[in-house]
């Protein structure tokens, strides 16, 4: 069941889609139209900031489902990156210097993204080689964050760095001197910047977390993105699975639809089965990051949540692609813009194999 | 190479590797190994190469320009060429169009068009597909109708191959109309510059181009280009796709990416290691390695059954199936391979970011997304499985 905020949420997001639809944005170019600008319109940039600062002090639970919208809608919002995971962090941190920036936050203004991957490191922060080491005026970065998602259109940087051998968190200024950005465009229309940081320095203040608080939080962050990376998966596969769906009843090749063909017939039936088990998923890894009574209850259940994931976006996007034939790989049709990014989806927040390893981790 | 080759073979296989090393440009090469495809004219001067040594088209009859090797040479051939990252041969013109010409084709015919093939002076595409006639062929709508001894062609095709870059093609047209849809047709040969021929490119999710819509708008040609009898272009066309099923295993290619993926997991960081010792890595490249191994068996059985001169049944379409899978099945590990770098797009890309990213990563998610049409093209997977079940099985 769905409340009522959750329901207007939806609403908001589907009649904001309507006058962005894919096929429209597929013409224009996907990369051009990245929609965190009419999400920021919809006041949503500080949905979960408390109204004390701004924001509209909605909960994860509140915010999440509607990802599923942006996914059937093949938005680029840079949603999850900015408010999920940035503005979160910013708030949950605890930190004068973070505070100071949850309004500018809340309007849109201020956009920081957690760089939570370096090459090697499978996008597990405590595997980070990037280093901080104290100066006299307070801290100095060291190292290179790859392929930051939102990472080009943000103001400030959540940087994961090693501090005498444990992991702390930093607020890194974009424009801070030593921070160097190099745009890279990905294949899902998103862009993305490599990220180095080479003696990048920032004030005492700006440390936010360390050791097991930084741990924690950055976990957390990464574990609410991905439930609501399940919830945008679902919206994805909902939208590509009608539009096989439709496809199949409507080719005719040998004087019938191809829908009328029983291995045809299996392959959407198995399509709609993968589609219910995610949407199930998002369900355990939403009511996880929100309720959990530990941490390690929390990460199994999104573990869970992102191993049926991923066999299930691999599943659907394959199976869209193989039922319309050579259609599907066209530029033009929209069937394969669904498919690369649920492609990107199953490995963007740790692959199948990550998180079916955590689970047995956990679990022992 | 798991077969148990003899000496002969073996050095059979040094001699072409050290032809290749020799004769193959550097960037070809290094083209061909991301994934990529080279232009024609890199096609055509590695194609001539072969052909000043006598190995333009070692599938042919020795009196058409045959090489006259066993079955394993052939297949040896095939191989190191492959895993060398030599340009695959013209397939259209080489293994379609001209063991039909050879089978049904006039002597004319044979004499002006196999030479051209041989040599790639002629580069040809093949105009099957139409919007309405993928995996059901002889739904073909195009029409060429006989007059004043010209055939005039209108119609349309699509997924053509690399049409933008070949100078002839053969298409699939309805000369006649009968009760039977797959009576009434033929295959005509054309120049692609002949008027009236409009060739639009269709751009894949890769960004790439690679497959055409063909257009034909009263395009007149010679009633002499036409194979065999009007009519009979179904017998052909199925002649022809028969041979296209056989060789698009690809285990070269996949043997290739095999160790392509464990060179180049050695040198990616993962965690405190390397990929290639990451437990998923090692168990997943066990699997597709295990796979290949038997396809290769299965391959070798079929050509040993050949050369015995027995006739293959529907083990082409057991290796169609299979062969397409494992090549998936590769693209997808170099996904996961190279990590976050996958989803950069564009050549080079990445270029600039430091020695550590692999230059493969620029193109596997490219590789991936355009793997996915090995199970669509050649007659898709399922109807490989449709023919096993009605012609092997009698269901
Ligand atoms: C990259 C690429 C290159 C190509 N190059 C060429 C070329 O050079 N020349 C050329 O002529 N063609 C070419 N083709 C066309 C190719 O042969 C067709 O795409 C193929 O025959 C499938 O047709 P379709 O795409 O229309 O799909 P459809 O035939 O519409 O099939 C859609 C789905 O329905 C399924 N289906 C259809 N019939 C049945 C059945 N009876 N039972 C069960 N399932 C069924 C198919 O398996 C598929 O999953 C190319 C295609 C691609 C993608």
């Amino acid at each position: 069941m769905q409340t009522e905020t959750q329901t207007m949420l939806s609403h908001s997001i589907s009649a904001m889609l309507d006058k962005h639809q894919p096929s429209d944005r597929l013409r224009e170019g996907l990369a051009a139209t990245n929609l965190w600008g009419a999400l920021v319109e919809l006041g949503l940039a500080g949905a979960e900031i408390p109204e004390a600062f701004g924001g509209l002090g909605l909960s994860f639970t509140d915010i999440a489902p509607m990802f599923e919208d942006l996914g059937r809608g093949l938005a680029t919002t840079c949603y999850l990156e900015f408010a999920v995971m940035g503005t979160w962090l910013l708030h949950a941190s605890d930190n004068l210097v973070a505070h100071g920036l949850l309004a500018g936050a809340a309007t849109g203004d201020t956009r920081a993204v957690l760089t939570f991957s370096e090459f090697g490191s499978a996008g597990d922060p405590a595997f980070a080689r990037t280093s901080a080491t104290a100066t006299a005026a307070g801290w100095s970065l060291n190292g290179a964050k790859s392929v930051v998602v939102g990472g080009s259109l943000a103001t400030h940087l959540l940087v994961p760095a090693m501090q005498d051998g444990k992991l702390a968190l930093f607020l890194v200024p974009a424009d801070a001197p030593g921070v160097t950005r190099h745009s890279l465009q990905l294949y899902d229309a998103s862009s993305a910047a490599d990220i180095t940081l080479d003696n990048a320095c920032v004030a005492a203040s700006h440390l936010l977390a360390r050791g097991e608080q930084a741990s924690a939080l950055i976990t957390l962050a990464l574990d609410r993105a991905r439930a609501a990376l399940c919830h945008e998966a679902v919206g994805l596969m909902a939208a590509v699975h009608d539009l096989t769906l439709d496809y199949v009843k409507s080719r005719k090749q040998f004087g019938q639809p191809i829908g009328a063909f029983q291995t045809m017939q299996h392959r959407l039936a198995t399509m709609f089965m993968d589609l219910e088990l995610c949407r199930s998923a998002a369900d355990v890894a939403t009511s996880a990051a929100q309720h959990s009574a530990t941490p390690q209850q929390r990460m199994q259940a999104v573990s869970a949540a992102m191993v049926t994931l991923c066999q299930c976006a691999r599943n659907i996007g394959q199976s869209a692609v193989q039922a319309h034939g050579g259609i599907a790989l066209t530029r033009e049709y929209q069937a394969g813009h669904y498919f690369k990014r649920l492609t990107m989806i199953e490995r963007y927040l740790g692959t199948g194999d990550d998180h079916l390893e955590r689970y047995i981790a956990l679990a022992s | 190479m798991a077969f148990d080759y003899s000496p002969q073979d073996l050095q059979f296989a040094d001699d072409v590797r050290a032809f290749i090393q020799a004769n193959l440009d550097a960037g070809v090469r290094k083209k061909i190994l991301s994934g990529m495809l080279p232009t024609r004219s890199e096609r055509e001067k590695w194609q001539k190469s072969l052909y000043a040594r006598g190995w333009a088209a070692p599938s042919w009859p020795v009196e058409f320009g045959g090489t006259g090797w066993t079955v394993v040479q052939r297949h040896i051939f095939d191989e190191v060429l492959t895993e060398e990252g030599a340009p695959g041969f013209p397939v259209f013109g080489m293994s379609m169009l001209a063991p039909v010409l050879m089978r049904f084709g006039t002597e004319r015919q044979k004499r002006e068009i196999l030479p051209a093939i041989l040599t790639m002076d002629d580069f040809w595409c093949q105009g099957f597909s139409e919007p309405g006639a993928g995996s059901d062929l002889a739904g073909v709508r195009s029409t060429a109708r006989l007059e004043d001894g010209f055939w005039i062609i209108n119609g349309q095709k699509i997924w053509t191959t690399l049409a933008h870059e070949a100078n002839k093609i053969f298409v699939l047209v309805r000369t006649s109309v009968a009760e039977k849809k797959q009576l009434g047709l033929s295959i005509l040969l054309l120049a692609m510059d002949t008027p009236g021929i409009t060739v639009r490119p269709i751009i894949t999710i890769d960004n790439h181009h690679e497959v055409n819509e063909v257009f034909f708008d009263d395009v007149r040609v010679p009633a002499e280009n036409i194979i065999g009898e009007e009519g009979l272009g179904w017998t052909y066309a199925k002649f022809l796709l028969g041979h296209e099923r056989t060789s698009i295993a690809r285990i070269g290619q996949s043997r290739r990416e095999l160790k392509r993926l464990i060179a180049t997991a050695s040198t990616i960081p993962w965690r405190d290691g390397m990929v290639s010792q990451a437990p998923w890595f090692k168990r997943r490249h066990a699997q597709i390695e295990i796979r290949h191994r038997i396809l290769e068996a299965t391959t070798l059985r079929l050509l040993a059954m050949v050369a015995e001169g027995g006739k293959p049944g529907s083990e082409a379409n057991l290796l169609k199936i299979h062969g397409s899978e494992v090549q998936q099945d590769l693209a997808e590990l170099w996904m996961d391979v190279v990590g976050e770098y996958g989803f950069a797009y564009g050549q080079d890309a990445i270029a600039d970011i430091g020695e550590m990213v692999p230059w493969e990563a620029n193109y596997v998610a490219g590789s991936y997304f355009n793997s996915r049409k090995l199970s669509i093209y050649g007659g898709s997977n399922e109807i490989q499985r449709n023919i096993i079940a009605k012609s092997a099985l009698g269901l």
